[in-house]
């Protein structure tokens, strides 16, 4: 390049720098354009955010607001720092365009040339999918009381499936400024609808559910404001059966107004079955002890990847005192990637987030978790002033540390050294989450019978069978613990006393599907064949899916001569089951 | 001057160990000052009036003034579209049930750009707000009371003087930043303590919310 022409570039770029500055920041020239691409997804007529964000005078009149809120990055919300692996929807607004919203403001909010104005962007009126495959709406409206502590209430949303579905999409409609997040949840057990049935409102209140509760298999499946709807990459829909429920687990914080809450949800379905299905990883501690006065108390935990993986996405969890949260990549040849890091948590805009492009990393990848917590009165959203110890717990003025990881092993192999390496973890986490809780409360049941099944799966039959028995003396009406003491006496052998306890179990919940086919199993095993046909007939009623109620009375159908019945239930076993032993020496049998 | 707050027995009540000293305070001048006992504002005896649409009214600009029975007069600043505002909602009208029999009297003030008499109409509906509330037309209200943002409180003495103005709470310490739940109750323990001693203090805390609405 000759020097001339370098120079004249040079003096032409000065000259365009010179005339933009020169030039006023304009609603119509800069800021709409802005306003359209980053703010008016929500602010909107009918979207998430109080007011709309279309017009000059919805703008100008607000100008400094604008400017104050974008250069704090609370507006538009979206707490990940950048990084390498950038995240689907992510709404981060470049330090550029931030700064034109303060010229602008300070300039007096011109409005500039209206017929420069981009064209008004136009958004479907209701889904934003095309209309749902299936619209569940909860049945009655919850009242958010008008102000108090956040509510955690789980909604049941009844399905009546005739068929299996698979879920490509779901849109979540709260129709209501209370919505702070969600979780879906699918139940297939009817535990739902019972707790539902506890009191007279609708929902049952609680951050922890039962786990048979569950996110649907290796999903997030959460939800806040202005979130655009979930669709899943083709192979990863998931699942929903005949009989199964969704159970929408929400965060709702008082607005100021009692607040009805009545959400719709759109399901979009697929005739493609899932070919694969993500596993999730926990990356936390329960042993969260925060002083009063300390701001640089880190939590920290690490997973070892024994299988080559694709990372999918994060979320990360903690609550009012939790300020940084980092998770980290370190490759086997030390190469450290951030796939988290959010420099300042707010809890009210937690959710998780989804990689653009799945993050591939090798076995012996480290994974790295630590988060910061901020207990003096420099952190404002301090739930107490002056400052309390924190601890670990289920109530937002307790602590959480948490970072989730969803996964998708490369090979079968690798599914099956994840799978055992993760389980082994769960074992670990649930031991220790489980002592937390009984140290904040010792008639919490439902942590006396975790802690026994983790016994039960190590073998100490002995102490298992004292963590059920607590459970059900400091919690008289847990079907659980009676569930679990009568599947102890059938392992120990003893037939009376596992017969009583699953009775009990039936007794207080007449839908505990397990325990009637273990009170069938334990019949059939004493010789009591009608009786037995009966329990499992009943299982079988409330779980058509279960193999081994299937396969049972299958052979006592066989025993009783009526192969036809008999016949016909090692056939659906099999639909389940293809391999099933049992089910094809029945089938074969003369 | 009222020394209601003597007879609250020192300890329980969260102002009275203030009160006290304030009162001494005051015995102790009173000597040489015999313009009574006010901190922070100079007295404006019978200056308190405001011009205001009523929102139930027939859309005329009217002046308001303290009846017999107001000790106090609190402006409130509201917006309907401020979140950080409609948050506020139940503990003003928890104060003012609680202390309008006692002579404080509420004055819910929309001075906001844009705001509809339906929308007002509506969230207060929500809300279950009674009380008095109004047009602030030029934002003559907000230029004279140099207010900022909604909510913000100005609570003044019938004559005039400044009891307190501010936030009517901690919870937020700026837009979207805020804890759970009020630690500080700063509306209520001031115009606790005047209705407890009759002295203007004048206490100002910096107000959090959304700026006054207005196209510059
Ligand atoms: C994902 C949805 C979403 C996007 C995108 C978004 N907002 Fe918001 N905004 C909200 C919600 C929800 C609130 C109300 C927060 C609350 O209730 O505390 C809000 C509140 C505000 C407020 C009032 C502050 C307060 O909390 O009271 C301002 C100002 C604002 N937004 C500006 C913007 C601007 C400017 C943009 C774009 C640069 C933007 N927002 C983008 C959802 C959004």
């Amino acid at each position: 390049m000759s020097p001339r022409i370098a120079i004249g570039l040079v003096l032409g770029s000065l000259g365009l720098v010179m005339g933009r500055a020169a030039e006023p920041v304009t609603f119509h020239g800069q800021i709409q354009p802005l306003v359209f691409r980053h703010c008016a997804g929500c602010h909107r007529p009918g979207g998430a955010a109080p007011f709309p964000l279309l017009t000059f005078e919805d703008a100008a009149k607000r100008a400094k607001d604008l400017a104050d809120v974008t250069a704090r990055r609370y507006m538009p919300p979206w707490l990940p720092a950048p990084g390498p692996h950038p995240f689907v929807d992510e709404r981060r607004m470049g330090d550029a365009d931030i700064a034109l919203f303060r010229q602008w403001a300070d300039a007096g909010a011109p409005r500039g040339d209206p017929a420069a104005a981009p064209p008004t962007p136009t958004w479907p009126d209701g889904w934003l999918l095309g209309h749902p495959d299936l619209v569940v709406r909860l049945p009655q409206p919850y009242t958010v009381p008008a102000e108090g502590r956040d509510v955690y209430r789980n909604f049941v949303l009844p399905l009546d499936l005739p068929q299996a579905r698979h879920v490509r999409a779901w849109e979540l409609r709260p129709h209501s400024r209370a919505a702070h997040h969600a979780f879906l949840r699918v139940d297939t057990t009817g535990e739902g609808r019972r707790l539902d049935g506890k009191d007279p409102e609708p929902g049952f209140p609680g951050m922890d559910v039962p786990s048979v509760i569950q996110a649907p298999g290796g999903h997030f499946a959460s939800w806040q404001p202005g979130a655009a709807p979930h669709q899943y990459p083709s192979g990863l829909a998931w699942t929903l059966r005949p009989g199964t429920d969704l159970v929408l687990q929400a965060h709702l914080q008082p607005t100021g107004v009692p607040e009805p809450f009545q959400p719709e949800l759109g399901l979009y379905f697929t005739d493609q079955p899932p070919t694969q299905q993500p596993m999730k990883l926990g990356l936390g501690s329960v042993e969260i002890d925060v002083p009063p006065g300390q701001s640089n108390v880190v939590v920290r935990d690490e997973f070892t990847l024994p299988a080559e993986v694709d990372v999918l996405g994060v979320l990360p969890h903690t609550h009012y005192l939790g300020r940084r949260i980092e998770g980290t990549a370190i490759r086997p040849d030390g190469r450290e990637e951030p796939l988290l890091v959010i420099p300042d948590w707010d809890f009210n805009w937690q959710g998780a987030y989804r990689f653009r492009e799945p993050v591939r990393l090798p076995e012996g990848t480290r994974l790295r978790f630590a988060l910061t917590f901020d207990n003096t009165t420099n952190n404002v959203r301090n739930p107490f002033s002056p400052p309390r110890r924190a601890r670990y717990g289920p109530n937002t003025t307790d602590e959480m540390a948490e970072l989730w990881v969803q996964l998708l092993p490369r090979t079968p192999e690798g599914r099956a050294r994840l799978d055992r390496a993760l389980l082994e973890r769960i074992a670990r986490d649930t031991v220790a989450y489980s002592r937390q809780r009984l140290r904040l409360d010792p008639n919490d049941g439902t942590a006396w019978i975790n802690l026994g099944k983790a016994l039960l799966s190590q073998r100490r039959l002995a102490e298992a069978e004292t963590h059920f028995r607590k459970a059900v003396e400091v919690a008289l009406d847990l079907d659980e613990g009676h569930y679990y003491l009568g599947l102890l006496h059938r392992i120990q052998n003893r037939p009376a006393e596992a017969r009583t306890e699953f009775q009990r179990a039936i007794q207080l919940n007449p839908n505990h599907a397990r325990a009637r086919g273990n009170l069938g199993f334990v019949e059939a095993e004493s010789g009591r064949l009608p009786e037995a046909s009966v329990h499992l007939a009943e299982a079988l009623r409330l779980d058509p899916k279960d193999v081994l109620a299937l396969t049972l009375l299958g052979k006592i159908r066989l025993q009783q001569g009526d192969r036809a019945a008999a016949r016909d239930l090692f056939r659906r076993a099999l639909v389940l089951d293809p391999k099933n032993p049992d089910a094809l020496e029945g089938m074969l049998a003369r | 001057m009222n020394g209601g707050g003597m007879d609250t027995p020192s300890g329980r009540h969260p102002t009275s160990i203030r009160i006290h000293r304030l009162l001494l305070l005051c015995l102790v001048t009173a000597a040489f000052w015999l313009g009574g006992c006010r901190h922070g504002v100079a007295s404006r005896p019978g200056a308190l009036s405001w011009r205001w649409i009523p929102i139930d009214g027939d859309g005329q600009e009217e002046v308001g003034h303290p009846g017999p029975a107001d000790r106090a007069v609190v402006l409130v600043f509201l917006g309907t579209e401020c979140p950080i505002a409609q948050k506020m909602l139940p503990e003003l009208d928890r104060l003012q049930r609680e202390l309008g029999p006692q002579g404080v009297r509420f004055l819910s003030i929309y001075p906001n750009e844009g705001e509809t008499r339906e929308g007002i109409q509506q969230q207060r509906r929500r809300a279950g707000l009674t009380g008095e509330a109004g047009f602030d037309p030029g934002q003559r209200l907000v230029d004279r009371w140099k207010v900022t943002v909604t909510p913000e409180v100005v609570a003044l003495a019938a004559d005039g003087s400044l009891i307190y103005r501010g936030r009517v709470n901690d919870q937020y310490a700026a837009l979207g930043k805020g804890r759970p739940a009020a630690t500080r109750h700063d509306l209520r323990e001031a115009l606790e303590a005047f209705l407890a001693t009759g002295m203007a203090e004048g206490e100002r805390t910096t107000p959090v919310g959304c700026r006054i609405l207005r196209t510059p």
